[in-house]
């Protein structure tokens, strides 16, 4: 899996390009903690090239998700294929994390 | 949710990962099923040594069956985990006691990770997954193709028919966390039983499966687990209280398993009717257990210990 990141004044955008399962979950993870420890930044992560995402991808996503809440942060989420948003609806991820169309709509709901 | 969109989750994250998975509903069953893995899943497993199956669910049930896979991954001509059977707890037809058991103080997202990563992780070892009614007659034809000679469980929501507890020669053993041979914790809440006697540690039983929950013979009791923080506080949050005390679960699985192996070696049949986990675990994982919690262990225990497991064998 390739991680690839941008800043901008408020959010960190993670573009995510592969799969996200057990064999690249942790070296996501660890890719990720430092930037939530050491900044105060919001979080989109761009799922427009990911192909799959497993239960371990889903359980980062949480981990994330809950260390930013501590930090009064957001995790949002963006460009998700047919297949995964369907998987995040049926089971109410979307419901604790928010989910975009664009990486424009994205960014905007930050500064709402 | 209906049971189509429960099956649209498994069927995502762990069937069509994997070509050549398959899921099967029996007719007889009132909800799950059975999930096959792909033939060329984990080819090196071989077929010798005490055959177990495991009965199990939640993170509790994920470390057990980690714990299995490393004493068969470290020790394949002794263990030879059979099959699964765990918890379906995003179908809401499966009568698993969803709103009194661990699956209560859960949300869904939690659930769907917790369910479907256990069933990912037997799948990928090469082990069938069941994840329906037990008292069925295509269930027990499932278990008379496993033919294990014992059966684990922990966390497993159903009540359990005398056909699966007499099935296997070297018993059935249901692990919980709670000190059972002195009326302690029996059931689906053992938190709220630390909260009542206002306790320091818990203990973890090992007991014969009967038809009556957490009834049967106490063959063994942990060390106990220190479940309270710094302030000498029990924490609020009941799964960072159950991860604490699930500190002791691999060890204990582990010694369990190596005493049925024991006996099976020895062509001795029957069930396990005593252990003493205590002079078997070693003091440093005994003074382990005994620190003060300070925060949620899961992460730092999710993963088996597997320098102890190699060294104890």
């Amino acid at each position: 899996m390739k991680i690839t990141t941008k800043e901008t004044a408020e959010v960190l955008v993670i573009h995510l390009e592969g799969r996200l399962d057990s064999m690249t979950s942790e070296h996501f993870e660890k890719e990720v903690t430092p930037s939530i420890q050491q900044s105060s930044l919001n979080i989109l992560i761009d799922f427009e090239k990911l192909d799959y995402i497993s239960s371990a991808g889903l359980r980062s996503l949480l981990i994330i998700s809950k260390e930013l809440k501590k930090k009064e942060k957001r995790l949002s989420l963006c460009c998700l294929n047919k297949t995964i948003k369907e998987v995040f609806c049926i089971s109410d991820f979307d419901k604790i994390i928010s989910i975009y169309p664009t990486i424009v709509d994205g960014l905007i709901s930050f500064k709402e | 949710m209906s049971e189509i969109e429960n099956e649209k989750i498994v069927d995502y994250l762990v069937v069509i990962n994997k070509l050549g998975r398959r899921f099967t509903a029996e007719n007889d069953t009132r909800w799950g099923g059975l999930i096959e893995p792909n033939p060329s899943e984990n080819t090196w497993k071989n077929s010798t040594g005490l055959k177990v199956a495991l009965f199990a669910s939640w993170d509790y049930g994920y470390l057990m069956l980690e714990t299995l896979k490393e004493f068969e991954n470290k020790y394949p001509n002794q263990l030879n985990l059979v099959g699964l059977v765990t918890d379906n707890s995003l179908n809401p037809n499966a009568k698993i006691s969803l709103k009194k058991r661990v699956w209560s103080l859960l949300d869904k997202p939690s659930r769907v990770i917790d369910e479907t990563i256990i069933i990912e992780s037997g799948l990928s070892h090469g082990i069938s997954v069941y994840i329906g009614d037990v008292k069925t007659n295509s269930f027990h034809d499932i278990l008379k193709k496993w033919n294990p000679d014992a059966i684990l469980v922990c966390v497993f929501g159903q009540v359990i028919d005398s056909f699966t507890i007499n099935f296997p020669r070297y018993g059935i053993y249901n692990f919980h966390p709670s000190d059972l041979s002195n009326q302690q914790g029996a059931g689906p809440a053992p938190y709220e039983d630390l909260v009542q006697r206002n306790a320091q540690t818990g203990i973890w039983s090992v007991h014969h499966v009967t038809e009556s929950i957490d009834k049967g013979i106490v063959v063994g009791k942990s060390p106990p687990v220190y479940v309270r923080d710094d302030n000498r506080e029990l924490p609020v949050d009941p799964i960072v209280v159950y991860h604490k005390l699930a500190e002791v679960l691999s060890p204990l699985a582990f010694f369990f398993v190596k005493e049925l192996v024991r006996n099976f070696e020895l062509n001795k049949p029957g069930r396990v009717n005593t252990i003493d986990f205590n002079s078997l675990i070693p003091d440093k994982i005994k003074n382990k257990i005994m620190q003060p919690l300070t925060q949620d262990l899961w992460t730092d225990i999710q993963s088996v210990p597997k320098d102890f497991l190699y060294k104890s064998g």
